[in-house]
């Protein structure tokens, strides 16, 4: 027996949620030299690129002296803030395309793993290694996996990414004389190129290197959002019919989007078991995949910086209460994910563009 | 052949619990067009709450052991009256008609608060309550042992799961529930209750989680964490059999119940992976699970 019988079609047009002014969509199209704002007569292209490219230099020449200003334990949470803006970067790309993956953590914990099987059975902890290693083989079990995913949407994908992180996570606790079982493994501090980090700069050196990690990614992002397949996805959130209408391969575009949100996971947990230095199975449950997707909401899935931003809140915040009340951790996420959903469906990255219209008006 | 009867009578029971507990979720999701994770903390809920009053107003109070059984029906029914309207409120009602991102969040936001909720109520301590499972005795079936609870919440999903089928097919409630999950709209132009029936649902929903916890509570330890493993199996299960379907998580919930059971006895390390394994299987040649439907795709 069955309660829905119908099929959708009338809640559909409800399901479909404004997009927000400034989209990632909207910053490729600036990038392209059609500024939207030009029409409006505020300020013109070339204004705005000087503008961004001046924006741009700030952040980088602040990323590049915060180790000198703050604190190391701030050093640390920034450099888990880089490696968890990864994944949540990976998700976002999905979840422009309307696809909501509730397993990510699998591509994240593999690349962390990466590193500590690599320390364990190779005896090395070379990032020029790790991290190729990390990338192709989160990238490669995407590509596989991806080709069986792409035909789902909805929940079922959602659902099925669920179940496969979750044999990851079975496999990872079960077969403990492998993979260290509960208690996890460590992963060395790495050496670049042979060269090793003084115990005292080592976090430092960890902070720029996830720094380069996150540069590279945005930039590899940019191009893919710029591309025709970046195009396609977001189209595909619209409407995938007419994709296939237009003599476009759906799958193809989902397949390649999810490669490359699985490349990001990996990427970001190569850094993240470097810079905690110990990987637990807990990195590849389910929970915490709801965590990576409540961050892609809480920055905000519709700009790039959306990632960055939400994954440095929610480091912080998670820092935060675990030092002021450790038995309230849960809670707190709860009640944080529960207050941004309601009240800045945008993400944190969206206030800026609430001001803005609210200066303009 | 008695490992095979051990096998087949822990699977079934194992297989009642999760239906009991699926048939929420899928009506929910079935009705509501919601995705529920908050139902796993429900469902903790029930077994605390069915644990804990029957210790406290039962087995403290030195009164007859036989009145646990109508005290986790009340924790059940507590949870539906009383937890399950102020989840809709509070949470569900900024799911309806939102991409499923938001909706997984949302209630995925209230399975976290009830978790932290239960451990700072009843504390980190597992709770031990297994009087009522002793208290019916034993089956002699083939010279193998078993106690008779197993069989009670065997005949409790059965008939949970017939009830709801008739209520849904015969009342004015159930029949209204249909008509909103067809086109919400034109119930409500022929002049039903839209709200009502969504609290209702969910009602129904969130007790017959409660109902779940507060019989199984006796047969495991209650600990934190319950819920967090409990869901995932349960959204396997609503995936397999398809969504909204009565049938679909009953043939679901045996599937995963006995397999599960089935491997535990020959291959334990991969006990947990048989779940998704049945899953991705019936995905792969189902993309809509065993009973769900495929929806028109709109251009």
């Amino acid at each position: 027996m069955h309660f829905n019988d119908s099929t959708d079609g009338a809640r559909t047009p409800q399901m479909r949620q404004p997009v927000s002014e400034s989209t990632i969509v909207e910053d490729a199209e600036r990038a392209q030299g059609k500024d939207a704002r030009t029409k409006d007569g505020h300020h013109s292209y070339r204004n705005t690129q000087v503008r961004r490219s001046i924006i741009m230099a700030i952040a980088l020449i602040i990323a590049l002296a915060i180790p000198l200003l703050v604190q190391p334990f701030t050093m640390f949470a920034l450099t888990q803030a880089f490696a968890l803006s990864l994944p949540v970067l990976g998700i976002a790309l999905l979840l422009r395309g309307g696809l909501v993956t509730f397993g990510h953590a699998l591509y994240l914990s593999m690349g962390a793993y990466a590193g500590a099987f690599l320390t364990r059975y190779a005896g090395t902890s070379e990032a020029a290694l790790v991290l190729p290693v990390a990338i192709i083989s989160s990238a490669g079990l995407a590509a596989i996996l991806g080709v069986l995913l792409a035909r789902y949407r909805g929940v079922f994908f959602g659902m099925f990414n669920l179940a496969l992180s979750m044999v990851w996570f079975g496999f990872l606790i079960k077969f403990f004389s492998f993979t260290g079982g509960w208690d996890g493994l460590g992963v060395r501090l790495p050496t670049f190129l042979g060269w090793a980090p003084s115990p005292q700069a080592a976090r430092q050196t960890m902070y720029y290197f996830g720094l380069t990690v996150v540069i590279v990614g945005f930039l590899v992002v940019s191009y893919y959002l710029r591309s025709p397949v970046g195009w396609q996805m977001r189209a595909i959130h619209d409407n995938e019919i007419r994709l296939e209408y237009l003599g476009l391969s759906v799958s193809r575009t989902v397949v390649i989007t999810y490669i490359l949100a699985g490349a990001l996971a990996g990427a970001g947990g190569a850094i993240y078991g470097y810079s905690v230095g110990h990987v637990t199975p807990d990195i590849a449950f389910w929970v915490f995949s709801g965590e990576l997707v409540f961050i892609a909401l809480l920055g905000g899935f519709l700009t790039a910086w959306g990632a960055l931003t939400g994954a440095i809140a929610f480091v912080f915040l998670q820092s935060w209460t675990l030092r002021i009340a450790p038995d309230w951790w849960q809670m707190t996420l709860g009640v944080a994910m529960f207050v941004i959903i309601v009240v800045l469906p945008g993400g944190l990255w969206s206030i800026g563009e609430r001001v803005r219209r609210l200066l303009q008006r | 052949m008695t490992e095979l009867l051990h096998v087949a009578i822990s699977g079934l029971l194992s297989a009642s619990v999760l239906f009991m507990f699926a048939l929420g979720l899928t009506l929910v999701l079935g009705v509501m067009n919601v995705l529920n994770v908050a139902h796993g903390g429900v469902y903790a809920l029930g077994a605390y709450f069915g644990a804990w009053l029957s210790i406290v107003l039962v087995l403290n109070a030195g009164l007859t052991p036989w009145l646990t059984f109508p005290v986790m029906m009340l924790a059940a029914l507590l949870v539906a009256i009383v937890v399950g309207p102020i989840i809709e409120r509070i949470f569900l009602r900024f799911c309806y008609g939102r991409e499923h991102a938001t909706q997984l969040i949302v209630t995925f936001a209230a399975l976290l608060i009830i978790e932290n909720a239960i451990l700072q109520f009843f504390g980190g301590m597992p709770i031990r309550f297994s009087a009522p499972a002793r208290l019916l005795g034993n089956v002699d079936i083939q010279g193998v042992t078993f106690p008779l609870y197993y069989f009670f919440v065997m005949g409790l999903a059965v008939l949970a799961g017939v009830l709801l089928a008739f209520f849904m097919s015969r009342s004015t409630f159930g029949k209204g529930m249909i008509a909103v999950t067809a086109d919400e709209e034109m119930a409500s132009a022929m002049g039903i209750n839209v709200r009502r029936i969504y609290i209702l649902a969910f009602s129904i929903g969130t007790g017959l989680a409660g109902l779940a916890g507060a019989f199984n509570a006796p047969l495991v330890s209650v600990a934190q964490g319950l819920s967090l493993h409990v869901i995932v199996t349960a959204f396997a299960i609503v995936v397999i059999g398809g969504f909204g379907s009565i049938k679909g998580a009953a043939i679901g919930a045996l599937a995963v119940g006995l397999g599960r059971a089935v491997m535990l006895q020959i291959a334990p390390e991969v006990e947990l992976l048989m779940v998704y394994l049945i899953m991705g299987l019936v995905l792969v040649f189902r993309p809509y699970g065993l009973f769900g439907q495929q929806q028109a795709r709109v251009i």
